[in-house]
């Protein structure tokens, strides 16, 4: 990725280059807002269709969406919530995504 | 049925089908609604709103949101790079719905089809008549020139709540232990 220069600069150790390679790629977050059409029954079922988690929790999450207005509903890298992105937005969600 | 709990007029089925116990006149309204959303969405409707320089209206816009928050160039970046795969899908459910419109049952997929575009409909609807969450709560106003309109909403939303259940039901369980986002 373009945040990880695969060459290291002249004079740089080898354990700095390990070092360097092996900071993780920053975490980004998947934000699900809340809209006054989706149902609730829907949300639910969309997180646990998606995302594969429990009834309870899928639900603790739109709760959670319904009464603070937002959840963090999924994370990972950049890709990973590119693609829970798009699929929540295929489903009518509002998501948007950020890096954590 | 004779007597006890009326059934749920679409509904999961010992066989895995989802029912449809909807009248033809539903079935006639519900295939008009998605043929004309159908219409509005077509890739070259859209090319064309957006060539003669017009804005994409309220409940449209709805079916494309932001992606990242509060950064535009990301998000139509964003959606340079999912539009079609969005367009593609949204034209594929509604196409199902309206092949399987008269069907007494569906399949998963068809069933998936259904919600994805009723759920499609309730968005550009709802955000064209401006719903709050307390749409619904009282009766509709007959006076109010959007009434006509605020009830085939609430009546999508009882379809929705119906597809819902009966899609819901056929999911598979998961344990706790619980997954962290």
């Amino acid at each position: 990725m373009a945040d990880h220069p695969a060459t290291a600069t002249p004079g740089t150790s080898l354990e700095e280059v390990v070092r360097e390679r092996a900071l993780p790629a920053p975490r980004w977050i998947v934000i699900v807002w809340n809209d006054p059409i989706n149902l609730m029954t829907y949300v639910t079922y969309v997180f646990q269709k998606l995302f594969g988690y429990s009834r309870p929790h899928a639900q603790r999450l739109m709760l959670q969406v319904h009464h603070e207005g937002r959840a963090v509903v999924s994370g990972g890298t950049k890709e990973r919530c590119e693609h829970d992105v798009s699929r929540l937005h295929a489903h009518g969600l509002w998501a948007t995504m950020q890096p954590e | 049925m004779s007597s006890g709990e009326p059934q749920p007029r679409i509904l999961r089925t010992v066989d895995g089908r989802i029912a449809l116990r909807l009248v033809p006149r539903e079935r006639a309204i519900l295939a008009a609604l998605v043929a004309e959303l159908a219409a509005e969405t077509k890739p070259e409707t859209k090319a064309d709103t957006e060539t003669a320089g017009g804005t994409m209206d309220v409940g449209l816009a709805r079916l494309w949101p932001d992606a990242v928050k509060g950064d535009v160039t990301a998000s139509a970046a964003f959606r340079e790079l999912t539009a079609a795969d969005l367009e593609d899908g949204r034209a594929a459910r509604f196409a199902t719905v309206v092949e399987t419109i008269d069907m007494i049952s569906l399949d998963e997929a068809q069933a998936a089809a259904w919600l994805g575009a009723v759920n499609d409909l309730r968005l550009v609807h709802g955000t064209r008549l401006g719903v709050t969450e307390e749409t619904g709560a009282a009766p509709v106003d007959e006076t109010d020139p959007d009434a006509g309109r605020t009830i085939v909403f609430l009546w999508l939303g009882w379809i929705e709540e119906l597809l819902v259940e009966a899609l819901a039901a056929g999911l598979p369980e998961v344990a706790a232990p619980d997954e962290r986002p």
